[in-house]
């Protein structure tokens, strides 16, 4: 018999403060696993848990244009949240279709993404740890971490992608250093606009990769909503994400 | 307090970054950052702490104590890596 996931899609883009705290409180009530995909607003900056904020982003331009900075509960590099769709996983480590094993659970939540973008028409690739290519350009990334035995995975899905926009918000203070990073970012980076030349509306989008999950983890999805002890964990979590304490913490 | 910063990217693994101050000889100061994975997270300033005091030879040893005792999993940088970087510190 399948197993039943829930399945939670944002119909509304939100912030980033409440996209982490909404993640995190899932991960705290998770005893059954839940797939959510969400979009942010207003456009956002994540910094890894262990990345120096000062040293990642451009504080002043995040301000001066109405973009957040949170620093997320997992590790990773800094991630310009803007035209993507953003999923994440929280599932128990002992569950009967996952490895506890670090590498292969990255490796098998990115083989779900994988499906979901050959249904949308592209032949994606896992680059361990945490990277998706496509046409040898990165697509998709993601980050894990681990809290009484439940997994939370998060990974971004590059939509469209404005480079010049990304590295503006980034600190990089030698312009020569600036240039060679631009014309390499220029030619890492991808989106499933720029792979397929098609626009997709997000609900298709979210239709593949939800598919893809159902491929790989051969799970049925039963559309949900945050119980009432996941809102309140929730609001909780976010003050913490909206504090300078947490986001200035290294 | 004079603190300095090394960066190195670890071929094949994440960005590594400290920032280290070195008085007579041992760490008074150190910070860890990157785009890494580590594993329990809060265990990060755990081994920053351990290294607090420790001259340039007492560092590697006093790196993979700490990583066993808290069951460390680290994924971008080895503890060859991180020892490497602070030795930087000393010079």
């Amino acid at each position: 018999m399948k197993q039943e996931w829930r399945l939670i899609i944002e119909n509304e883009p939100i912030s980033a403060y409440e996209n982490m705290a909404i993640d995190t409180a899932l991960q705290s009530h998770c005893d059954q696993p839940v797939l959510r995909f969400y979009t942010w607003k207003p456009a956002s900056v994540s910094i890894g848990r262990f990345q120096n904020l000062y040293d990642e982003v451009n504080i002043n331009y995040c301000k001066e244009n109405n973009i957040d900075i949170v620093r997320r509960i997992t590790g990773g590099g800094a991630v310009f949240h803007d035209q993507e769709l953003t999923y994440s996983l929280c599932i128990n480590e002992d569950n009967i279709y996952f490895s506890k094993d670090l590498h292969e659970s990255y490796k098998s939540i990115c083989e779900a993404i994988i499906k979901g973008l050959s249904l949308l028409g592209m032949d994606a690739k896992y680059v361990p740890i945490n990277d998706l290519i496509v046409n040898g350009k990165k697509i998709s990334g993601c980050a894990q971490t681990r809290k009484n035995n439940v997994i939370l995975q998060h990974g971004t899905l590059l939509i469209k992608v404005d480079v010049d926009k990304m590295f503006k918000i980034l600190n990089v203070s030698n312009e020569k250093i600036k240039d060679k990073l631009i014309s390499d970012v220029k030619q890492r980076v991808t989106s499933i606009e720029n792979e397929t030349g098609k626009k997709f509306q997000i609900n298709d989008i979210i239709k593949a990769m939800t598919e893809g999950f159902k491929l790989q983890f051969k799970c049925d999805f039963l559309n949900s909503k945050l119980t009432q002890d996941e809102i309140n964990t929730m609001y909780e979590n976010k003050v913490i994400f909206e504090s300078n304490k947490w986001n200035h913490e290294r | 307090m004079q603190i300095k910063d090394f960066t190195v990217k670890i071929i094949n693994g994440k960005l590594l970054k400290i920032k280290i101050s070195v008085k007579n000889e041992k760490i008074e100061y150190l910070q860890i950052f990157g785009d890494f994975f580590l594993y329990p997270e809060d265990s990060l300033p755990k081994l920053e702490k351990a290294l607090i005091g420790k001259s340039k030879d007492e560092c590697f040893i006093a790196i993979q104590k700490i990583i066993k005792d808290e069951n460390i999993n680290i994924i971008g940088f080895s503890p060859e890596d991180i020892n490497k970087l602070i030795h930087g510190g000393f010079k």
